[in-house]
């Protein structure tokens, strides 16, 4: 509400610039764009370093990830943000291209979120408070990816952190710092990681960690690669050998144990980058698709805590041809609403974003043609990615977050210094269409061109609405404010477990509607690229049906239902609490 | 051609001014402006051919007697260097003023159109421009196939199962036209029509590997699993090829180093590896100095087995790099694999110093101190890599192996043991725990392990080990069991080994020797039937079968007659002690004795600097029967 006072408030302003400009009177008010920029305002202060010296080293390009999480149980999200650092470490941050500011060297950074929920919504309701000294996150490693969960149960959400070095688990002490237990856990993985998921594998209630690795690149085994004019360029992952990923069981007394082997995840590997959980097959136990970049992806089918890669037959480790792609961002939703489901993936210039649809039983048919974002994407190289409903209409849509990793000549060649530049892409479902690009109409964010990475989505403003914060390589941290999402209906649900309660990472929950299909969601905070995202189910009602109840698949097992719950805010849900539902 | 010759002179006016050949105001075919990219950051070669073909460009714009199609072809020559280099916005405007000029030409569209469907992904722009080259030569092949694929990024697969369709009509063996079909049909969701020509199209084209793929799709899809699982198990990443045109001018146009050796590497991977030689070494012709080259090269020696070869490419590619660590490495697994250990150490050391945690390299050093019998040296690199990576299959598997050599094979079964069960997807682990087995006569477990490999279907390599271990395990039993007496029970371990795929002629004429020394006469009269039905020129089993027909103790199975064609037919083809001996008793069984001791004499003349005090004794034991008109005596007596 307070939120389309804003909006009134743009509008008034746009409109006596317009007047101002001449433009006739009575000329009909421009359609309000659905997101707008407001890092600046809100003091979300961040700008990447990737300590590049004109080597053309491979992490350059990757970096960097972002969180978003709760982590002083305030009520609202903040916003952990990973940094990189010289390439080679041992030189001087100055000799870099774009150096950073004179100072410490630059750190990952945590900023709490100051919400005011007293004030109007838009921008000035946030105010972000950089926490980071304080924390004892001022880490100055090679940041990657991030994954949030509450490993050790306590109640409070730790952080694990993927490298290009070493990895860190960070357990949150509960008062506002956190203390690096990477070394007593046993879950330090000394390879390139990009990527990392807190999950329970085994349905024994403790979450355990998957970390996706990359390619065996180091310094030393650096090669120049080239455009094919000879130019230089940076290195593909086929330049590399592929590094196998790893599965660690959370033993439950804050150490973990590595099942790579016993789990069967050994048996196949690629240069991973992305990784989503899911029960893709239906049978009640998480299982975890896995993006690699220039090679096939990986099923990960869960028996019980052992693994098949079932891929392949399934239909989603390559696409319709059969080529490999390079798969970036991932993430999985039911957005056809048939009640299981299915994949978007980002990918390089030249190939298309690629839908995957579930038939319901794991097995998978390459939708991109049929779908419209893949074909929107040909010339741009995907990263951060989301299926989410911006405007609340009920139905996803999707965001990409795009910057190249191959020079774009047209910009080395107009002098740009940093020529991997590329804009942003919102696609809105048009059911029974498919997607329709929105860019253009999207807001100032989206005509911005840099070289975005990672992309969280979790609403910040706890206004009923999806907001975005994109990372940029080399550049800004962008938060996309949602103006649009709350003017329709919506119901807000957060699922716990446990005493204390911790998000119940990989429920499934449906919103039955009357006379309309249940609308299923995952309780899940890995997705997109290098990201962590709002554990929170925030499900859009714009179709205007009404809510009969909610069932909820808790991990492990059981299911519950609970009635209608009101609709326009946000709801707990703790297992145990509802009625039992049979399968 | 005045009027033309004018247009030409405001061209080249236009030209000299601003460089880009855009005939503004001219009274003809308007020109785009070329946004001609910066040479700057290119190689000297690619500049040079830039340059040299804008040069040609601007005197044919300068040269009021240019023709058109001369002016369009030096357009389109442009073109096709900037397509090469993927500097598409200029290639895209070069073709556009050779379509331009010579819109007579279906080259030029069909170029344009591949830059907006490759490059810039404009569907619509480039099926226009496929269909204008096939309006202008409605014959040409490549167009038309990228017009039917374009139309089936456009959702319109009728459409394109048209265009496949009239390829397939004048080129019937176009796995192109036929792979497009099965697409096609895929899209339709025609399921089973679309797996007989991807059939179809593999049956053309049996090389294009990446079909299969299409085709298990298409089977999953049409529910036939098991059929599915068959053709993934075959797919590979081999794309349906056909003759293009634009693709092999394009491959001629791209000269660059970072061409060649992207070509190179492009060429490896496809298997052909006297391409990637060529390519590397044109790439080195224009750069000595290109330590990539060095080391595409070397690798490609390596793979002929020209280790010499192979270590010279990667001692100039680290000397050109010498900090980088995967030179040392490559150089010092060949330095291995010669035997030159002492420099092979010398390199792997250096690669770890600069980048510890390579682990393969680790891994070679093991097997440098292996060599060495140092084996104390090789465990600890073994550990090293395990300390940082405790899942890492190979290491764990030599570690295990490395146990059992060094007499510990306590430690060894367990070690490989706990692996094929953590791991059992993991092929090594179970070849080398079966090799283990074995050589402590184990057997049944051993044979186990390797029906394991060979049912986890792991690479050839791999499996063609577990394979000869397996059939070695089997003769060896075999063999056991025929020492000790156990006739039967070693024909039907022969016969298991046959049945598994093992049946070579030396195991059938063992499997028939063990059946009729048990007395099976006439069961191994059929076994060396059957064999030489296999091997019909077969000497050992063609003689064996002579000699069973002369002398076996069961009348009922002889048969002097054969046996002595047979006999003398094997011996006219392949002459030998045993030939002639074999003839000597057919003739002695037929009842001719006089022959059959001539050539016994001859037998015995030729064997005895053999000084073998048993087989004389045997050949001098039927001289004197055959001297007596008597046949052999029985050699089946066990």
């Amino acid at each position: 509400m307070h939120k389309r006072f804003t909006r009134k408030k743009i509008l008034g302003i746009a409109g006596l610039l317009v007047t101002a400009c001449g433009e006739p009177p009575g000329t009909p008010a421009p359609e309000r764009p659905p997101f707008l920029e407001a890092s600046a305002v809100t003091g979300l202060d961040f700008v990447h370093f990737n300590g590049m010296s004109g080597q053309f080293y491979f992490p350059e390009i990757t970096g960097p990830g972002v969180a978003l999480l709760d982590f002083d149980r305030d009520g609202d999200l903040d916003a952990f943000l990973l940094q990189g650092k010289m390439l080679p470490p041992d030189r001087d941050p100055e000799q870099a291209r774009f150096p950073p500011p004179k100072g410490p060297a630059p750190t990952h950074r945590l900023f709490r979120n100051d919400l005011d929920p007293t004030t109007a919504e838009g921008p000035s309701r946030l105010r972000f408070v950089d926490v980071t000294a304080a924390s004892g996150l001022a880490l100055n490693d090679y940041g990657m990816a991030v994954a949030t969960g509450d490993f050790d149960r306590d109640g409070w959400v730790d952080l694990y952190i993927a490298n290009y070095g070493p990895n860190r688990l960070l357990r949150n002490r509960g008062d506002g710092t956190f203390e690096d237990v990477t070394e007593s856990s046993h879950t330090d993985d000394p390879r390139w990681s990009t990527a990392a998921v807190f999950l329970d594998v085994d349905g024994d209630g403790w979450l355990d960690l998957y970390i996706a690795n990359y390619v065996d690149f180091s310094i030393g085994t650096h090669k120049l690669c080239r455009s094919a004019t000879g130019a230089k360029d940076y290195c593909g992952p086929l330049s590399f050998a592929p590094q196998p990923d790893r599965l660690l069981r959370n033993r439950g007394d804050g150490t973990f144990e590595d099942i790579t082997l016993k789990s069967g995840i050994h048996a196949a590997f690629g240069a991973a980058l992305g990784v989503v959980p899911g029960d893709f097959d239906g049978d009640g136990a998480l299982d975890l698709y896995v993006a690699n970049d220039g090679s096939a992806n990986q099923l990960w089918s869960n028996h019980g805590g052992r693994f098949s890669d079932e891929a392949l037959l399934a239909g989603c480790a390559l696409n319709a041809e059969g080529r490999p792609e390079a798969s970036m961002g991932i993430d999985a939703a039911d957005f056809d609403r048939d009640g299981d489901e299915d994949l978007f993936m980002t990918h390089l210039a030249q190939e298309t974003n690629t839908l995957y649809v579930n038939d319901g039983s794991g097995n998978f048919e390459d939708a991109t043609r049929e779908a419209g974002p893949g074909r929107s994407s040909w010339t741009k190289t995907g990263f951060g990615t989301g299926w989410f409903d911006y405007d609340n209409d009920g139905w996803l849509d999707l965001l990409v977050a795009n910057g190249a990793v191959r020079v774009i000549e047209e910009q080395r060649q107009a002098g740009e210094p940093y020529p991997l530049r590329e804009r942003n892409q919102l696609f809105r479902r048009i059911p029974g269409e498919g997607w329709e690009d929105r860019t253009e109409a999207a807001g100032d964010a989206f005509e911005l061109v840099e070289v975005s990475r990672a992309a969280a989505f979790g609403d910040l403003d706890n206004d009923g609405d999806t907001d975005v914060l994109i990372v940029n390589n080399s550049g800004p941290a962008r938060l996309l404010l949602n103006q649009v999402g709350q003017d329709n209906p919506w119901l807000g649900l957060r699922l716990v477990q446990g005493d204390p309660p911790q998000d119940a990472l990989g429920a499934w929950v449906g919103v039955h509607r009357r006379g309309a299909p249940t609308l299923w969601r995952r309780v899940r905070t890995t997705a997109s690229y290098a990201a962590a995202n709002d554990p929170r189910v925030l499900v859009g009602l714009g179709d205007g049906a009404e809510v009969s109840g909610v069932e909820v698949h808790w991990p492990g097992g059981p299911r519950e239902l609970f009635s209608a719950p009101q609709t326009g805010r946000y709801h707990t849900l703790t297992q145990g609490t509802g009625e039992p539902a049979s399968p | 051609m005045r009027a033309f010759g004018a247009l030409l002179v405001l061209l080249s006016t236009v030209a000299s001014l601003g460089g880009c050949g855009d005939p503004k105001g001219a009274a003809g075919p308007s020109t785009e402006t070329i946004p001609h990219p910066s040479t700057a950051a290119m190689e000297t070669v690619v500049q040079e051919q830039i340059q040299g073909s804008r040069r040609t460009l601007e005197e044919a714009l300068a040269n009021p007697e240019t023709e058109r199609k001369g002016l369009a072809w030096a357009f389109g020559d442009l073109g096709l260097i900037y397509h090469a280099y993927g500097l598409t916005p200029a290639a895209a405007a070069c073709y556009a003023n050779a379509q331009q000029l010579q819109p007579e030409e279906p080259f030029w569209a069909y170029a344009a159109g591949r830059i907006q469907l490759d490059t810039e992904g404009r569907l619509e722009a480039a099926e226009a421009q496929f269909r204008k080259a096939l309006d202008l030569e409605s014959e040409s092949l490549a167009p038309r196939l990228y017009l039917g694929r374009t139309l089936l990024r456009l959702q319109r697969p009728e459409e394109a199962a048209a265009e496949f369709r009239k390829v397939a009509e004048k080129a019937p063996t176009s796995a192109a036209a036929a792979d497009g079909l099965g697409r096609a049909a895929a899209d339709q969701r025609a399921f089973r029509e679309a797996a007989d020509q991807f059939r179809r199209a593999l049956a053309l084209q049996p090389e294009a590997t990446r079909i299969y793929y299409r085709l298990s799709q298409a089977l999953r899809r049409a529910g036939q699993l098991e059929e599915a699982r068959r053709a993934l198990a075959q797919q590979g990443p081999t794309e349906v090829a056909f003759r293009d045109r634009l693709q092999e001018e394009l491959a001629r146009k791209a000269r660059g180093v970072a061409a060649a050796i992207r070509w190179g590497g492009v060429a490896q991977l496809a298997g052909d590896l006297e391409g990637a030689a060529q390519a590397f070494q044109h790439a080195l012709s224009l750069a000595p100095e290109d330590a990539a080259a060095h080391q595409g090269l070397g690798g490609i020696l390596a793979n002929q087995g020209d280790s010499a070869g192979a270590i010279e490419q990667y001692r100039r590619a680290a000397a050109v790099e010498p900090e980088n660590a995967t030179h040392r490495y490559n150089l010092g697994q060949l330095l291995l694999q010669t035997g030159r250990l002492d420099e092979a150490e010398v390199e792997l050391r250096k690669a770890l110093e600069l980048e510890p945690s390579l682990q393969d390299a680790h891994l070679t050093l093991a097997s440098v101190f292996e060599e060495r019998r140092n084996f104390e040296a090789a465990l600890a690199q073994y550990d090293r890599v395990l300390a940082a990576d405790p899942a890492h299959l190979q290491a764990r598997t030599w570690r295990g192996v490395l146990f059992a050599r060094i007499g510990n094979e306590e430690r060894a079964l367990a070690e490989l043991g706990e692996l094929t069960q953590a791991a059992p997807n993991f092929p090594q682990a179970h070849l080398q725990l079966g090799i283990l087995l074995a050589r402590i006569e184990r057997w049944d477990s051993a044979r186990n392990q390797f029906q394991e490999v060979l049912r986890l279907e792991p690479p050839v390599r791999i499996r063609n080990s577990a394979r000869k271990s397996l059939q070695t395990l089997d003769r060896h039993r075999a063999e056991s069991l025929a020492r000790a007496g156990r006739y039967l029970a070693a024909a039907d371990a022969y016969r298991a080994m046959i049945d598994a795929g093992g049946g070579d002629p030396t195991t059938r004429l063992a499997e028939a020797t063990a059946l009729v020394l048990h007395g099976g006469y006439a069961d191994g009269l059929e076994r060396l039937e059957e064999g030489l039905g296999k091997f019909p020129s077969n000497p050992e089993l063609q003689l064996a079968l002579a000699l069973l027909l002369a002398t076996a103790p069961d009348a009922s199975i002889r048969e002097p007659r054969r046996a002595l064609e047979i006999a003398e037919r094997t011996h006219r083809s392949s002459s030998s002690l045993e030939s002639a001996e074999t003839l000597a008793m057919a003739l002695a069984a037929n009842g001719r004795y006089p022959e059959a001791a001539r050539w016994q004499q001859q037998v015995l003349e030729a064997a005895e600097p053999l000084r073998q005090p048993a087989l004389l004794a045997k050949l001098r034991g039927n001289l004197e029967r055959y001297k007596k008109g008597q046949p052999a005596a029985n050699p089946f007596r066990p």
